[in-house]
């Protein structure tokens, strides 16, 4: 029977076997009792499973295995006929009056019976049902898009390990000096990596072609946790300055490489250098947006030139890093102010061109400086949808309500022949569930829709943020909302009309007019339009904002504007040849008949170039004050050829006076800052670039946007020659002679018959980049106008509909009144009055929880303060009249109510 | 409550497991295991009865006052999670009738010839 102790490692293992055998069974049978109903398991659990396991010990002495698993079939048959015996012997016992809803399979008949019925009623009803359940839908799917996006967007973040760790270097660009400080002083931060962004010519193999390229130093990879498809990535042995080596992106190693793996390897030219292609970077490897200057198609090491490592005034280094453990943001911070007065005393002159301020590098997390490029969008939208799903759910439950009251008699009804008041606040429940759930399922389904077509609109240009989907956790918060909502509006409802239920079969005209239901109707008029004229100031003030943002002037004409981007430093190493190559090319530009004007300059307005503008700083000596601008080299005839207004004085000459004073177009902004009197014109000041000129304003131009219509600028533009020559670099802009097809061609031909080695160069329309620019805000608004629309239908029938029913309801009455001799005008100022007294007081709870709302609002709010009066005047009357009107249709109409028609139908 | 003034035969017939259980509380105080084994060695290995079935019919037979517990009277030493049952004089009576029944019946199969004796 028992093993004899000493017999070796056998019966040990068997033990071991055995007692993990008889553990499992007790955690089956410790399952299995749950089955059981808790009468008669409750207290008694461990007794059960110890007497389970004792017979198990004694089934696997005597039989072995099988005798365990005869143990286990025999439980779970005895199990289950337990607890079926054992429920129906309970209801055979129990003294109290038959319930039958306490089996299991009697609750099953009855709900499906309930759900039968709710359908059957529901179909009946085909106007309410079709209507309730095409609100809860779109609510609850514009809500799960939304925050399916948003959570993809803004909860979700970047991609990378660890990436809560990852911190970014704010406010634009550095220089070389100070990555270099930071790296060696700042010692909150683990690693420290910089990038320089750029574009440049491919060559070498195939066609050449104008790619944007990173340099960055080699730690970049292992904080972004990324890994080669093919070779390997960049690190520490190839910060060389001989043998130069790059990374393709696999988008352009399968795109224009034809995904051949025999290209890494290969030597492909940069700007006419050479380098080795090393390896390919894996497929959907999407770098953060704020590290690059849109997509990235190669990287490259970061290799510093000896005179870079001491230039503080050229700023082009994106800057990120890894905090060491424990490490804070505000920790690195005052590491990173420290470093800042450390340098300001090392290069005096270049510091000085930030003004009394002095420099401030914000130290954010990578994702917060990641999302606040998106965030403030997707976050309006998302208000806005909650309030859209607010005013759904509001109306849903007036609907509800108006309809319960409406079933009020066959309620009673069903009251006189017996049914219980538990049945009908139950079927009340089943029919309101049944509609959310058909709601909500739809609902999910256009969520799926949804969230492809935005994320097909928005998520192109968001690499290195996860892509949003729907998951599991948004189907979880619709199933949260459909619950919610169905139990919600189905139970108030259905706990009223039990109320009204305890009344006579036959309403009398005194019980129809007053009592809870009439109170609980005003209560939700009033609530209603409180909320409708929250959602509409918040829908007005960001309809205006956004209205504004689209309506700025970007201080040129894009339409009809042309820019052509050309790298030239590959075969043009010299100022002299780049400026004998610009003049002969406007030249060419100038005999082209369909061009009727054209200019160069470094960067074009809304084109990404890769090529950041270059910073100056312009001194009133006399006075002592400076700014700090960005620097346009460009050629005459630029700002004539963009239609920028000039305001004052003339347009650029060809070149630099040969006296040394640059003469400088300012834009007005950039005038009245530093001439507030207005006589900038003509003024001379000294302008901080390459060791320092001076300055001679010649012409002040209308306020230039360069980058987007939202962000403000000072913006000076000086001779393209020479500071347009320094870099390889050459956009080109042209105004044409309405559309021109070929125009791509004649470009190209011209430029080849310059130089025939440069690559066919990229064309774009300024409009359809201005365009592109206000992509976000154009989706934003188209987004809004469907949501704002779908919520004044709801807010306006809401309260037309409750408007409506509560003088309907009073239909008796006011046939009386007349009967009695009431004069019809004076019953019709009365429902108005009533009427308008719970609009005005909802009018009032609603611009309270407007102003609350407004203080949310305000960081969404471009242009206008969140208190805009317009916005709170304009709706709260629009919403004023519209209620009125939805009282006074039906209250005229209470007027002609025929006295006899209504007593005799009572 | 005292149950000694009820008439046993209020009970019958018995349901057979109730029976069993009765019936192997007779020889004294039995907990869960106990009773199974005893049911199953009185039955030749034939009724196996699961923790599960016991316990319901225990708790049944406790309702009715033919068994009680008797864990505070009899605690069996280091078992301390054990809980012992015992008939109560009621249920002795209620076994004794639908013994007495049973055996009626098993007289009357034997006259018919339905079962040799």
């Amino acid at each position: 029977m028992s093993a004899p102790s000493g017999e070796g490692p056998r019966p040990g293992r068997k033990e071991g076997s055995d007692r993990l055998l008889i553990r499992i069974s007790a955690r089956f049978y410790s399952t299995l009792v749950l089955l059981l109903p808790p009468s008669l398991r409750s207290g008694s659990e461990e007794e059960l499973v110890d007497t389970f396991v004792d017979l198990c010990r004694d089934a696997r002495r005597d039989r072995g295995v099988i005798g365990i698993a005869g143990m286990w079939w025999r439980a779970v048959v005895a199990v289950l006929g337990d607890a079926i015996g054992a429920r129906r012997e309970e209801r055979r016992h129990s003294h109290s009056a038959p319930r039958p809803e306490r089996s299991v399979a009697s609750a099953l008949e009855t709900s499906c019976y309930q759900l039968r019925q709710a359908v059957r009623t529901l179909a009946r009803h085909r106007g309410f049902s079709t209507t309730v359940i095409l609100i809860l839908a779109i609510g609850i799917g514009a809500t799960t898009t939304i925050f399916s996006v948003v959570d993809g967007l803004v909860l979700k973040g970047i991609d990378a390990p660890e990436a809560d760790r990852l911190v970014y270097f704010d406010q634009g660009s550095h220089t070389v000096p100070e990555y270099l400080e930071w790296k060696s002083s700042v010692l909150t931060v683990e690693t420290l990596v910089g990038i320089h962004a750029e574009s440049r010519d491919l060559s070498g193999i195939g066609n050449p072609e104008r790619v944007r390229v990173s340099s960055v130093t080699p730690e970049y990879f292992s904080l972004l946790g990324t890994a080669p498809h093919h070779g390997r990535l960049v690190d520490q042995s190839d910060i060389d300055l001989e043998r130069k080596v790059a990374v393709l992106a696999y988008h352009l190693w399968a795109g224009r490489f034809g995904a051949d793996s025999a290209v890494v390897g290969r030597v492909a030219r940069l700007n006419g250098e050479p380098h080795e292609i090393i390896g390919v970077m894996r497929p959907g490897f999407r770098p953060p947006v704020r590290l690059n200057v849109g997509n990235v198609d190669i990287w490259t090491p970061l290799i510093l030139a000896p005179e870079q490592l001491s230039d503080a005034y050229s700023s082009y280094l994106r800057v990120f890093g890894k905090l060491q453990d424990g490490a804070t943001i505000t920790g690195v911070q005052g590491e990173v102010d420290r470093s800042i007065i450390e340098l300001e005393a090392r290069y005096p002159e270049e510091y000085a061109t930030y003004g009394s301020r002095g420099r401030f590098v914000p130290i954010s997390t990578l994702h917060r400086a990641e999302v606040v490029t998106h965030q403030a969008p997707v976050l309006t939208l998302f208000g806005a949808v909650s309030f859209m799903l607010l005013i759904a759910c509001t109306t849903v439950a007036s609907l509800f309500l108006a309809w319960v009251r409406e079933r009020a008699p066959e309620v009673r009804l069903r009251v006189a022949l017996g049914a219980s008041r538990r049945w009908l606040v139950s079927q009340l429940l089943t029919e309101s569930v049944l509609l959310s759930g058909i709601g909500g399922f739809i609902g999910v389904g256009l969520a799926y829709v949804g969230v492809s077509a935005l994320v097909g609109a928005v998520a192109v240009d968001l690499p290195g943020i996860a892509t949003p989907q729907v998951d599991g956790r948004v189907l979880f918060f619709a199933t949260l909302l459909v619950t919610a909502t169905g139990v919600g509006f189905g139970f108030v409802p259905a706990a009223l009309s039990a109320r009204l239920g305890m009344g006579p079969v036959s309403g009398r005209i005194g019980t129809r007019v007053v009592g809870t239901g009439a109170r609980f109707g005003t209560a939700l008029v009033t609530t209603e339009v409180a909320l409708s004229l929250v959602l509409l100031i918040g829908a007005g003030l960001l309809f205006r904002s956004l209205f504004g943002l689209m309506s700025v002037d970007p201080g040129f004409e894009p339409e009809g504007a042309y820019a052509v981007n050309l790298g030239i430093e590959a075969g043009h190493p010299d100022i002299e040849q780049r400026r004998q190559f610009s003049q002969r090319l406007l030249e060419r530009f100038a005999e082209m008949p369909q061009i009727r004007s054209a200019a160069a300059s470094a960067i074009v307005p809304f084109m990404e170039s890769g090529f950041c503008c270059r910073r100056a700083t312009l001194v009133r000596e006399e006075v002592g004050d400076s700014v700090r601008v960005a620097f346009h080299p460009v050629t005459p005839g630029f700002l004539e050829t963009l239609r920028a207004p000039l305001r004052q004085g003339a347009d650029l000459p060809g070149t630099a006076a040969s006296d040394g004073v640059v003469p400088l177009v300012a834009t007005v902004s950039t005038a009245s800052r530093l001439f507030p009197a207005g006589d900038a014109l003509g003024n001379t000041l000294s302008v901080r670039i390459d060791g320092g000129v001076v300055g001679h304003i010649v012409g002040v131009v209308e306020d230039f946007k360069f980058f987007s219509l939202e962000r403000d600028g000072f913006t000076v533009f000086a001779p393209f020659d020479p500071y347009g020559l320094l870099y390889g670099h050459q956009q080109y802009v042209l105004r044409t002679e309405g559309e021109n097809e070929a125009l791509a061609g004649a470009i190209k031909e011209a430029i080849q018959s310059i130089d025939p080695a440069l690559p066919v160069p990229q064309i774009a329309s300024l409009a359809e980049q201005v365009d592109l620019s206000l992509l976000e805000s154009r989706l934003l608004t188209g987004a809004f106008t469907a949501f704002a629309t779908f919520a004044l239908i709801l807010a306006l029938g809401g309260i037309y509909g409750t408007t409506a029913y509560t003088v309907a309801r009073r239909k008796q009455e006011l046939g009386v009144r007349l009967a009695l001799g009431a004069d019809p005008r004076r019953l019709v100022r009365s429902v108005l009055l009533r009427g308008v007294r719970s609009t005005v007081i909802g009018m009032g709870f609603g611009l309270f929880g407007a102003i609350g709302l407004s203080a949310l609002l305000s960081s969404f709010v471009f242009g206008i303060t969140a208190q805009d009066p317009p916005t709170f005047l304009g709706v709260t009357l629009l919403m004023g009249s519209v209620a009125t009107l939805a009282t006074y249709a039906p209250a005229r109409r209470a007027a002609s109510v025929d006295p006899l028609e209504t007593l005799s139908s009572d | 409550m005292t149950h000694d003034d009820r008439d046993g035969y209020d009970f019958l017939p018995m349901n057979p497991r109730d029976y069993l259980v009765l019936f192997s509380l007779l020889n004294g105080d039995r907990h869960g295991y106990g009773i199974v084994k005893e049911i199953e060695a009185s039955s030749g290995g034939t009724v196996r009865m699961d923790p599960s079935n016991l316990h319901r019919s225990l708790k049944r037979l406790i309702r009715d006052g033919l068994v009680e517990d008797a864990r505070l009277d009899e605690e069996a030493g280091s078992q301390s999670r054990r809980r012992y049952y015992r008939i109560t004089a009621f249920g002795v009576r209620v076994v004794r009738a639908e013994a007495t029944r049973l055996a009626e019946l098993t007289r009357l199969a034997e006259q018919r010839a339905v079962i040799g004796s």
